[in-house]
């Protein structure tokens, strides 16, 4: 039995003030898969993440998710999907858990024990938020935060852009589990980053994106060279 | 969906619709208070006016000249009435002229930050269309322009008790349509603003230049606006036609100020 492929995405362009981000960009995820995209600052990672979340639009080529077809399916089957992109979104007047119980409201009706639940998988602990705002947090908290928001909904889909960067290694533990979980479950992710040395432990495979041009992927086992190859710092 | 993005927006942002609300209410009543100048009925008129109160002092009281008033207190309400109803109707309009300005500009304010990249950005990621967000949005907007008239009609306008002949009863209906058509085109051309602009300051300040260019013009045309003058000379039968006219190029800059804030937020980057 064919299983739809959880991301799909064909020959996507993006042109930011004449320049242009991405090229031509193609390739699929499938179900309970983890990949990583790789590249150097201004390669255009975020943006294709921004793209992927529908805060902003291409200027060609199209995006599937879950095998959906039109514009009214990939709405609706954006509520199966989990992003983290830019700076996470947070009500500055509210601390962690209203802030997560606010994100998950709007997927439905929120449980507030699911979001203790969560919140204690990935070790946020009371003492360190406690009645706190966001704002006023240890950035590696704000990350974990970030990554929280990401998986109020129990997604199918994860898209993540550099959500391991500004943890604390002590932090990443708790998340490698959550993520490896989540995976074996049968969540698709890409999580994009400059260095793959904290990407390995989750993800199988590689792309590689640089000036807007997307290769791969790639075997992590394989990455080194094939970084060098297209221009990319591994480390 | 509606109700996800409405429940999103009460939790996120209940501070700043809470004022919002409370500076309407706050606006339509000031509006409505300063119109209710003196007692209504005849009863509440002799209660207050009655008693040893002279003819002399009564004239001095209320400002009408000796010789209009009559002889006695029934004498005097039906003068008093009229220059009430003189008074009030010009405040109305006043209003009518003020309100649009007042209310738009800082309409324009609310409708930026309600639009601002960060707050929206969780929606469509979420799976709620752009489409619904807008509408979702736009009917809160023009949502508390109505709530504004609709506190002012029940309170002023719809309290109005005084004996009044036909041709004001008539000046008095037409005020009601001709308050909500000048609200409607003040929200209009601020939303219009909104979207150009999308900076908070700067679509306060256009918005409220706007507007009070239209109502000077309106004083030089007879397009828009220009139906008061006819209610304040009490000729509802030449009013009604200006307000047709005004209600039509209301809803006309409404429709397009709307169907223009679409064009700009459907494809408009949130991040």
């Amino acid at each position: 039995m064919l299983t739809k492929e959880a991301l799909g995405v064909e020959h996507l362009r993006k042109t930011y003030r004449g320049r242009e981000v991405l090229r031509d960009v193609t390739f699929r995820l499938e179900p309970g898969e983890a990949a990583a995209l790789l590249g150097p600052r201004g390669a255009g990672k975020t943006t294709l993440c921004r793209i992927l979340a529908g805060m902003t639009f291409p200027e060609g080529g199209s995006v599937s998710l879950f095998g959906s077809a039109g514009e009214a399916e990939l709405h609706k089957a954006r509520g199966q999907v989990g992003f983290l992109v830019d700076v996470p979104f947070a009500n500055k007047s509210m601390n962690v858990e209203k802030n997560l119980y606010l994100r998950a409201g709007l997927y439905g009706k929120p449980d507030k024990d699911d979001i203790r639940r969560l919140m204690k998988r990935l070790k946020i602990s009371e003492a360190d938020v406690g009645g706190k705002r966001i704002s006023l947090l240890r950035k590696a908290t704000q990350a974990l935060y970030g990554l929280a928001g990401a998986l109020v909904n129990g997604p199918g889909l994860l898209i993540l852009d550099e959500p391991l960067t500004d943890l604390d290694t002590e932090d990443l533990e708790p998340v490698y589990a959550l993520l490896r979980e989540l995976r074996e479950a049968g969540t698709a992710m890409l999580l994009s980053g400059e260095s793959a040395d904290r990407l390995r432990p989750i993800c199988s495979r590689a792309f590689m994106l640089n000036e807007g041009v997307l290769t791969g992927p790639v075997p992590m086992e394989e990455l080194p060279a094939s970084c060098a190859e297209n221009g990319v710092d591994f480390e | 969906m509606f109700f996800r993005i409405a429940r999103y927006y009460l939790r996120s942002e209940w501070r700043k619709l809470a004022a919002v609300l409370l500076a309407a209410a706050l606006f339509a009543f000031l509006m409505v208070n300063d119109t209710r100048t003196m007692p209504m009925t005849y009863e509440a008129f002799a209660a207050q006016y009655g008693g040893e109160l002279t003819m002399d002092r009564l004239a001095r009281r209320v400002n009408i000249p000796r010789e209009e008033l009559g002889d006695s207190l029934e004498e005097a309400y039906p003068a008093i009435c009229q220059q009430h109803f003189t008074r009030f109707l010009g405040q109305l309009a006043d209003y009518v002229f003020v309100a649009p300005v007042l209310a738009g500009a800082l309409a324009a304010l609310l409708l930026c930050e309600l639009f601002r990249k960060r707050q929206l950005s969780p929606l469509p990621a979420a799976g709620c269309s752009r489409g619904a967000v807008y509408l979702f949005l736009t009917g809160l907007y023009f949502g508390v322009f109505l709530l504004i008239w609709l506190i002012v009609v029940a309170l002023s306008i719809g309290r109005y008790r005084i004996p009044l002949t036909a041709g004001q009863q008539a000046c008095l209906r037409l005020i009601k349509p001709a308050l909500l058509v000048a609200l409607l085109f003040g929200a209009a051309v601020s939303f219009f603003f909104a979207f150009l602009l999308r900076r908070p300051i700067p679509a306060f300040l256009a918005s409220a230049a706007a507007l009070f260019l239209c109502q000077w013009l309106s004083g030089l045309i007879p397009v828009p606006v220009g139906f008061l003058k006819e209610l304040l000379e009490w000729k509802p039968d030449t009013a009604a036609g200006p307000l047709i006219l005004q209600g039509c190029v209301t809803a006309v800059t409404a429709a397009a100020a709307v169907a223009g804030g679409w064009l700009c937020f459907r494809r408009r980057e949130l991040a």
